[in-house]
């Protein structure tokens, strides 16, 4: 990455509107300029969700930047425009529709007191390494030296593989500088801060790490000088995560708040990383990025006296103390770079050798049970913390200086884990209501030979369970599954908690509820018929439950049917239906040959995502399912727009007046508009998706009616056909919850933008309605909100 | 760090908060921990079911109503900024087409109360910008003080399931120069975050509106 000498004079956190000028070199270890730099002819570009970044129009002179696609993670970009004009492209680019964020690809900088590295011979001995004898790190060991399970990720400015110190310890990692996979450090910054955390110790040779065991991962994202943009941090954060790391040591920091940052750190923090982050070296009070963000512990640093060294940042953000003078740590083995004077070892100063001894004791904690979320490792070190200053929290040393010992000590607890983001969602067509979806019995032999070897599972009785291998690895809300538990009560869960003495699942719940192992039983599962049935093999009208692999790779499907299985205590119910789970394309099908005796008391839906996130197609409602019915769900990627198939019916209609209704869209065909025969052929379909134009604003309510008709009626339409569409209350909240701002539009294909249809309102019905110019695709939209800030006040005389 | 920010923050800061006692963070207790239950699909099936709909009940028209019908207790109650003495209730605010220019919109008053723009987030969502504003001096001045917070301060939001704190991160005042640049670029604080965060928005000086205080909080997760 270039090294900027240009500064962008406008902070995001300011978003005063002053021209980019040109300000002085900025020296690698200076520390007075005025402004941040950034990387010359960069912006990133962040995009509402359903938005690609194919449709974004780009002014002219910009493009996507060829370097880097790992930020696609974050449904963000780097794009290219002309050096000097970042301001004008920025301003550009936000008023284009879609765009989130636009901004500067700032620098970010490690975070050492620039210092006079010393070689000292003298730094074996227990004088040289203070540290960790401060922070109770040698009665920790005494506990736990660290597991190789544990991942800790360095995005720094990479690591010298050749140090001894790092032998056997080190994961392929990234250098998102270079972009290639030879992570080596060119700085001397990451090495230091590497060897702090976990070089190898009782090895008779150089300094003891933390943790003694943790692999590191290597992220080089700081080059020569020790500076880094902060799309290559983003991509490192990303990274980090995506491999598994519980821990990211983050010895970095800028004042610029940028929300890229943000939205990674916060990706890092949600898939389960403990983050430590540099608080800062210059004595401010300005909140640093990323230790700023709540999620992220912000370190401080102490001397050996453990007291705070003056040039340790303040704040409320800041969380922790660590010490940070004169810390002996690993350098390069060989070669004179910005931070390594003297090789093999040497001294540094500052809150990033702090952030390291804290991420080190991270380490020690995730590697023991409890400790399993990021929130229960903050709160085992805040809680734990050397109280240091004034009692209890204050800005200057926040909760104290980290006593590992204690930590280890503590009991896990802390607030509730944020739930996970779901990476996969779910939606449904349904046969009785889309004529594209087509009721297709899966026939399977039915035989007394136990599965696998024929098709019969054993289950006798009630609240009966057996786990078995499935044919072909399926994925299921985003994770792969080899093995399923198929219970008597109607479902198969993933999570292999199916019915045992301690569980109840006879009941069945409210999709989703998480249970969180608790009596309530699986919360990763597919619910076909969930309730309170039961299997009798042996009776003279017997029930059984069966299962078989239809098809050859990679489309086969696989089949479980529950066979004439009654309600419990219900002895004139024969339920037999079955759960389809199809290999390569995730899709799952319900289908349901007899539901005789069928009782409003089932629940039929999935749940998976922890129990967190789920889709119930009905919860105790009568007639839900009918004989002869099929419910295919499609899995599609969370976030983006539901596409998946549309939902179609076929009629007809001549000269008389109908209504056609395909919920929430109808049809309206008056008297006299086609003719009395031959009889009109209507088309008409819904769907969920369809990419939005990138030149218009308006919100996509995301509902779309396709509506063809055969013969096609010549414009003008005399008199007019009507459209309309049914409002629900989740419309109205992306429409500012006033009706009147939503509207119906018809696709031009001509000029690909979605034409406005005069809409008026039909409030007493929760309807729109629009007369139709023409066939085509139908759509709903919400005007969008101000983007004006709102006036909260006027000027008093 | 290597760098200093620009002076003329300073400035701002020193502005917004001159002649204003420093106020000491005053760490409150955490919340009793909350049972969580993802609620984030509005609508519970994917699909519209075959209900018939033309004799459903009809659908409040004002954006306080829909958003009840919508989110239930969800919705954020009550605000306390213990550092202002704010303690306040809060309603859902949306916006309607602008009399003068139907193709753009207006948002709606929340009078007295504190409004929240009602496609913001909510405290329980898993990432999101919770929004909210109010005014300063005229139909109320509730946020009339909101300049004088300082980052650390403590801001609790109640809703019907429970209480969710925030820490304020960073207090804001932006010149409102021309309507150009305030739709280009102060709308950014209206658009949705990938992370948790609160922002609060009102108007300065409290004798005028020339100028916008803006404060970000993030919700606190270390006790």
């Amino acid at each position: 990455m270039k090294h900027s000498h240009l500064t962008f004079s406008i902070m995001m956190v300011l978003l005063a509107l002053a021209p980019l000028t040109p300000l002085q070199t900025l020296t690698s270890a200076g520390t007075s300029a005025a402004s941040v730099p950034f990387a010359p002819g960069q912006l990133i570009v962040g995009l509402m969700d359903g938005y690609t970044v194919e449709m974004l129009e780009l002014p002219q002179g910009a493009s996507i930047s060829a370097e880097e696609n790992d930020l696609q993670t974050l449904n963000a970009v780097l794009v290219n425009v002309p050096v000097g004009k970042e301001e004008t492209y920025r301003n550009l680019l936000l008023q284009q529709a879609g765009v989130l964020y636009a901004e500067a690809n700032f620098r970010v900088q490690a975070l050492v007191v620039p210092n006079d590295p010393l070689w000292l011979p003298s730094s074996y001995t227990p004088d040289g390494q203070y540290a960790p004898q401060r922070i109770q790190a040698p009665s920790a060991w005494d506990i736990t030296q660290g597991s190789s399970d544990i991942i800790i990720a360095v995005i720094d400015s990479g690591i010298d593989s050749t140090h001894p110190e790092f032998s056997g310890r080190l994961l392929p990692g990234y250098d998102y500088v270079e972009d290639d996979w030879i992570p080596q450090d060119r700085c001397g910054h990451g090495t230091h801060v590497a060897g702090i955390i976990a070089a190898n110790s009782n090895n008779a040779y150089g300094i003891a790490g933390m943790d003694w065991n943790a692999r590191i991962l290597p992220v080089r994202v700081l080059d020569a000088s020790c500076g880094g943009t902060i799309s290559d941090l983003a991509e490192g954060l990303i990274f980090a995560t995506d491999m598994g790391a519980r821990v990211i040591n983050l010895s970095v920091g800028t004042f610029i708040f940028s929300r890229l940052l943000e939205h990674a750190t916060y990706y890092a923090y949600q898939h389960g990383a403990a983050l430590f982050a540099a608080v800062g070296n210059n004595g401010s009070s300005f909140p640093l990025y990323p230790a700023a963000f709540s999620w992220v512990m912000a370190v401080g640093f102490t001397n050996q006296l453990d007291q705070r060294d003056p040039r340790s940042n303040t704040g409320a953000h800041l969380d922790v103390m660590a010490p940070g003078v004169d810390i002996i740590s690993t350098t390069p083995m060989s070669g004179t770079l910005f931070y390594s004077t003297t090789n093999q070892f040497g001294l540094l100063s500052g809150s990033s050798m702090a952030t390291a001894f804290a991420s080190g004791a991270a380490g020690l904690l995730a590697s023991q049970p409890g400790f399993d979320t990021p929130a229960k490792i903050y709160t085992a070190l805040t809680s734990t913390a050397l109280d240091l200053g004034t009692p209890g929290f204050d800005n200057n040393t926040g909760y104290g200086l980290i006593q590992v010992a204690d930590a280890l000590h503590s009991t896990p607890g802390g607030p509730p884990p944020t739930p996970p983001a779901a990476t996969v969602e779910y939606d449904f067509l349904d046969s009785n209501r889309c004529s594209n979806i087509t009721y297709q019995w899966r026939t399977i032999p039915h035989n007394w030979t136990g599965y696998p070897a024929g098709t019969f599972i054993p289950l006798f009785g009630d609240n009966v369970s057996t786990t078995i291998t499935l044919p072909f690895t399926f994925n299921f809300g985003g994770n792969n599954y080899n093995n399923v538990t198929i219970s008597s009560n109607g479902y198969l869960a993933f999570d292999g908690i199916g019915e045992a003495p301690n569980y109840t699942q006879a009941t069945n719940f409210l999709i989703p509820l998480r249970n969180g192992g608790t009596t309530y039983g699986s919360d990763v599962f597919l619910a076909p018929f969930w309730d309170d049935l039961k299997v009798d093999p042996a009776s003279l009208n017997p029930s059984a439950i069966y299962a078989a692999t239809l098809g050859s790779a990679p489309n086969r499907e696989f089949v479980v049917e529950w066979h004439r299985v009654p309600q419990f205590n219900v002895s004139s119910s024969a339920l037999t239906f079955q759960a389809i789970l199809r290999e390569s394309s995730n899709q799952i099908i319900y289908q349901y040959k007899e539901m005789n005796g069928n009782v409003a008391s089932s629940t039929i839906g999935l749940e998976y995502n922890d129990g967190y996130t789920g889709v119930q197609v009905a919860y105790n409602q009568f007639g839900a399912v009918k004989n002869h019915q099929a419910i295919h769900f499609y899995p599609y990627p969370a976030g983006n727009p539901r596409n998946v198939p549309p939902c179609q019916i076929t009629t007809t209609a001549n000269s008389a007046a109908k209504t056609i209704l395909l919920t929430p869209f109808c049809l309206e065909i008056p008297s006299g508009l086609l003719p009395a025969a031959p009889d009109t052929t209507v088309r008409m379909s819904v769907f969920s998706y369809f990419p939005p134009a990138a030149r218009q604003k308006d919100v996509p309510i995301g509902r779309y009616s396709e509506i063809t008709l055969d013969p096609t009626p010549r414009p003008p339409l005399n008199p007019p056909p009507r459209v309309c569409y049914y409002y629900t209350a989740g419309d109205l909240i992306k429409a500012g919850g006033d009706p009147q701002n939503l509207f119906l539009a018809v696709f031009d294909s001509q000029t690909r933008l979605w034409e406005r249809l005069p809409t008026s309102l039909d409030t007493a019905n929760n309807r729109i309605i629009a007369d139709v110019p023409h066939f085509s695709i139908f759509g709903v939209f919400a005007i969008p909100q101000p983007e004006s800030l709102p006036v909260t006040g006027g000027k008093l005389r | 760090m290597k760098y200093l920010y620009p002076l003329f923050l300073f400035t701002l800061l020193l502005n917004a908060c001159t002649a204003i006692p420093a106020l000491q963070a005053t760490p409150s207790s955490l919340p009793a921990p909350q049972e969580y239950h993802l609620t984030r699909t509005l609508e519970p099936s994917p699909v519209p079911s075959d209900t018939p709909l033309p004799t459903a009940l009809p659908l409040p028209g004002d954006p306080e109503g829909a958003a009840r019908t919508a989110f239930g207790s969800r919705l954020i109650e009550q605000i306390s900024i213990p550092a202002i003495n704010v303690l306040a209730p809060v309603v859902p605010v949306g916006w309607s087409p602008d009399p003068q220019d139907p193709l753009n919109t207006q948002w709606g008053t929340p009078r007295a109360r504190v409004g929240w723009a009602l496609n913001s987030a909510l405290p329980d969502d898993p990432a999101g910008n919770v929004i909210l504003f109010g005014h300063n001096n005229i139909d109320s001045s509730v946020f009339r003080h909101l300049y004088r917070l300082q980052p650390g301060d403590r801001i609790q939001l109640t809703t019907g399931r429970g209480q969710y704190t925030y820490q304020v991160n960073e207090v804001t005042i932006l010149p409102v120069q021309d309507i150009e640049q305030e739709r280009l670029i102060f709308s950014e604080y209206l658009h949705p975050t990938r992370a948790p965060r609160m922002t609060l928005i009102s108007c300065w000086p409290p004798t005028d509106n020339t100028h916008r205080v803006i404060v970000v909080a993030y919700p606190q997760i270390i006790p």
